[in-house]
């Protein structure tokens, strides 16, 4: 198929292009991450940001993890994706969320983070937008 | 846990005390400091806001959501480009 082969070598330039960092962070599978978020079920919504949302999820090992699931599928996306990996994965202090790894599956693209348990400041300042209204 | 600040549980609410609040206020100061000064390469967050500084149990802060930043080039050439950032 046509489609599918772009969509892979769009997956391994994108591979390629992150392959100094790639190193310290791992690589999942989607369907790891499905397992994980209830095939990213709407009730372990965390939050959503401009460029997607973020799921609450437990890995095989039991590894609570925010899995942030790219919305943006464009050259935008990618570049947004790719900054946030790059930088995530050379940038380690106690006081920035830990990359732990990221998914990239055909369009799909996603970022896993360590779970922070207890949610954004604003929340707290604010409420949550998701109780709320 | 998480679920009695969202449902806005009364023991709970109002628990971002003073002290709460200077050790995210310091917390998150030192995480973007870290970034401005000690890491390699240097980085500018340019989404720096309430929703993107993330608490722990203990609110140690925690700075997140790197989509929109971008390695901080030396010397003094530095361009203004457009108004970055997300509402919020």
């Amino acid at each position: 198929m046509l489609s599918s082969s772009i969509t892979s070598s769009t997956s391994v330039s994108l591979m390629s292009t992150m392959a100094t960092s790639i190193l310290s962070v791992k690589t999942f599978s989607l369907s790891e991450l499905e397992k994980a978020t209830d095939k990213f079920n709407s009730k372990r919504v965390l939050g959503e940001g401009g460029f997607g949302r973020v799921y609450s999820g437990t890995l095989e090992d039991g590894a609570e993890v925010a899995v942030k699931l790219l919305t943006r599928d464009n050259q935008n996306g990618d570049r947004e994706f790719i900054a946030e990996v790059e930088m995530l994965s050379r940038l380690h202090h106690r006081n920035l969320v830990k990359l732990i790894g990221i998914c990239i599956e055909g369009r799909r693209r996603c970022l896993v983070y360590e779970l922070v348990h207890n949610g954004s400041v604003e929340s707290h300042l604010h409420g949550s937008i998701f109780i709320s209204s | 846990m998480l679920v009695n600040y969202l449902v806005g549980d009364d023991k709970i609410k109002g628990l971002l005390d003073w002290e709460a609040r200077m050790k995210i206020a310091l917390g998150a100061a030192r995480g973007l400091a870290y970034l401005h000064e000690d890491s390699n390469p240097r980085v500018i967050h340019r989404d720096f806001k309430a929703s993107n500084v993330l608490l722990e149990d203990d609110f140690t802060p925690k700075v997140s959501d790197f989509g929109l930043a971008r390695e901080a080039t030396e010397g003094s050439n530095h361009i203004s480009t457009r108004v970055m950032g997300t509402f919020g």
